[in-house]
């Protein structure tokens, strides 16, 4: 049984199958984790911002600002390394501070990695693959009937849903529009990008920091 | 059968319920360890959570007494080497040519400092009131 | 009514696997629930999300109240596009060790606990967990600054999520109806 999980149109949409998106995403991932320059790896999460922009996701600035400012402020709280500068009297150290953007980036870069990869056709195959779909079916079910929920019959309410929803489990679940293949359009669009992000890895290997400095 | 209705936080329920002997150990139990973490985080890191003030050439470095390190400070007469060990820190080589900041003890206790004149090297342990007394130049 | 019957399965264990569909589901519903609701302070967790699980603690066996959770955290996953992430292991790793700490407390402990006993023992190890994480992963030595006020805040919502518990499992007709089902 498939469920839906959310949007199906997006990146690459048509011209990918959801397992050669996903593909693309895990060959991502380590070229963007094993990245040391800070600098290198905010572009990179730029990159993969505008690319999820550009599929239609909302970006919530605040949301990312803020985690990322949190990050950095926990790393940056024991002060390790040359005083860059200091801001209301709090020294801001060089070796906490890049520590604490490489933590900042990778938590924030892999969502977006993760938002980019992850399409709502993908399957999952097998047992568990069916059970996942079911449950997703149940979910979209209580979410259609969250408005039964009354906040003043709390229990009694949530009881008499829960009830409802005996015997919905064998009820057929919208078959999503899939993208059967993918045209060789979006092989190299997924190509040039997987491509990119690892020439860029492999040269700060000979050459660490390019853009951070040292 | 109790009454399925009432709202989420109508007294009656909190005061009928009674809570086994169990549930308040284990209440017991995550109010210890949130008293442990606590003092593991803030009070035991007096020690090891000082922070080691190294001045030279203009710049300034801060490191934590509680982790080991070896760092090389360049003055103008070379480079001193300043090592952080089971938290204390140490001036173990120095280009002076009497190496007094060599054989100075090593500082662990905030406002205790080891400084190389000739090589305009200052090592200190700043304290709690950090910034006020970072402030001052020599 | 009987405190600690599990679901006997019939027909090959199709009706459970549908509970176990059903828990997973509203445990998603529950989590985007919390998501929604404006929060004074944004990192605040509440963790609705758990309810489900904590109920099931006396329905369901072991291996399908871990089934549970993994739909759970792949699902959140999923659903929010962060499978592939901290995000996922934080939560994943938060929700399997309270599962594991509340079926241990209730191995262990038996009926002298009621579902705060059990849902405060699943938080508490839960949070400690993702602390260590948090200092390995993301914060470095100053995660343990929060580690207090964190658990602390963890163990009195865990208080209140267990006691609704308990709440409901007295009053719910549906739980009755699963398990009379013979």
């Amino acid at each position: 049984m498939k469920g839906r999980i959310g949007r199906t149109d997006g990146f690459l949409a048509g011209k990918a199958t959801a397992r050669a998106l996903f593909a693309a995403g895990a060959l991502l991932l380590p070229a963007f984790l094993f990245q040391q320059d800070p600098l290198v790896r905010g572009l990179q999460f730029l990159l993969f911002l505008g690319l999820n922009a550009a599929a239609g996701r909302r970006i919530r600035v605040v949301q990312i600002l803020l985690i990322s400012a949190g990050i950095v402020a926990f790393n940056l709280v024991i002060p390790t390394g040359r005083v860059l500068l200091s801001v209301l009297g709090l020294p801001i150290t060089e070796i906490a501070l890049r520590s604490g953007l490489q933590k900042a980036t990778a938590v924030v870069g892999m969502i977006a990695i993760s938002q980019l990869s992850l399409r709502a056709d993908l399957e999952i195959p097998g047992r568990l693959g069916g059970l996942i779909g079911r449950s997703l079916f149940y979910f979209q079910l209580i979410m259609s009937r969250r408005s039964r929920i009354d906040r003043r019959n709390l229990i009694g309410s949530i009881d008499d849903l829960l009830i409802g929803l005996q015997g919905s489990g064998a009820a057929g679940m919208e078959p999503g529009s899939r993208t059967q293949k993918t045209t060789p359009a979006g092989a190299a669009v997924l190509s040039a990008l997987v491509a990119v992000n690892w020439a860029v890895f492999v040269y700060t290997l000979l050459r660490p920091y390019p853009l951070w400095g040292r | 059968m109790p009454p399925t209705s009432g709202c989420l936080l109508g007294t009656p329920f909190y005061l009928r319920m009674k809570l086994r002997p169990f549930d308040y150990l284990a209440i017991l139990l995550s109010v210890a360890a949130v008293g442990a973490f606590s003092v593991f985080a803030y009070a035991g890191r007096g020690k090891s959570g000082d922070v080691v003030v190294i001045e030279a050439s203009g710049q300034r470095w801060l490191y934590p007494l509680g982790q080991s390190r070896r760092e090389e400070v360049h003055g103008p007469l070379g480079v001193t080497v300043v090592v952080i060990k089971d938290g204390k820190a140490s001036v173990v080589d120095s280009p002076c040519p009497d190496k007094l900041c060599v054989h100075m003890a090593p500082v662990s206790k905030p406002g205790q400092w080891i400084a190389c004149l000739p090589n305009r090297v200052f090592v200190r342990v700043r304290g709690d009131d950090g910034q006020k007394t970072d402030d001052t130049s020599y | 009514m009987g405190r600690r019957p599990t679901i006997p399965p019939i027909d090959g264990g199709a009706p459970r696997r549908d509970l176990v569909a059903l828990l997973g589901g509203l445990c998603l519903f529950l989590s985007t629930l919390e998501y929604l609701i404006p929060k004074p302070i944004p990192f605040l967790r509440v963790g609705i999300a758990n309810l489900p699980i904590l109920i099931a603690v006396d329905l369901l066996p072991a291996g399908s109240l871990f089934l549970v959770v993994f739909l759970k955290v792949v699902g959140q996953g999923l659903v929010s596009g962060t499978l592939v992430s901290y995000v996922f292991l934080f939560s994943a790793v938060g929700s399997f060790s309270s599962a594991l700490a509340m079926v241990a407390a209730r191995r262990l402990l038996g009926q002298r606990a009621s579902l705060v006993g059990v849902g405060v023992l699943g938080a508490l190890f839960s949070n400690m967990a993702q602390i260590v994480l948090a200092r390995l992963l993301i914060f470095g030595e100053g995660a343990w600054l929060i580690a207090p006020p964190f658990l602390g805040l963890g163990t009195i919502t865990a208080v209140f999520l267990g006691l609704f518990a308990e709440r409901f499992q007295s009053g719910s007709r549906w739980l009755a109806s699963l398990r009379s089902r013979a």
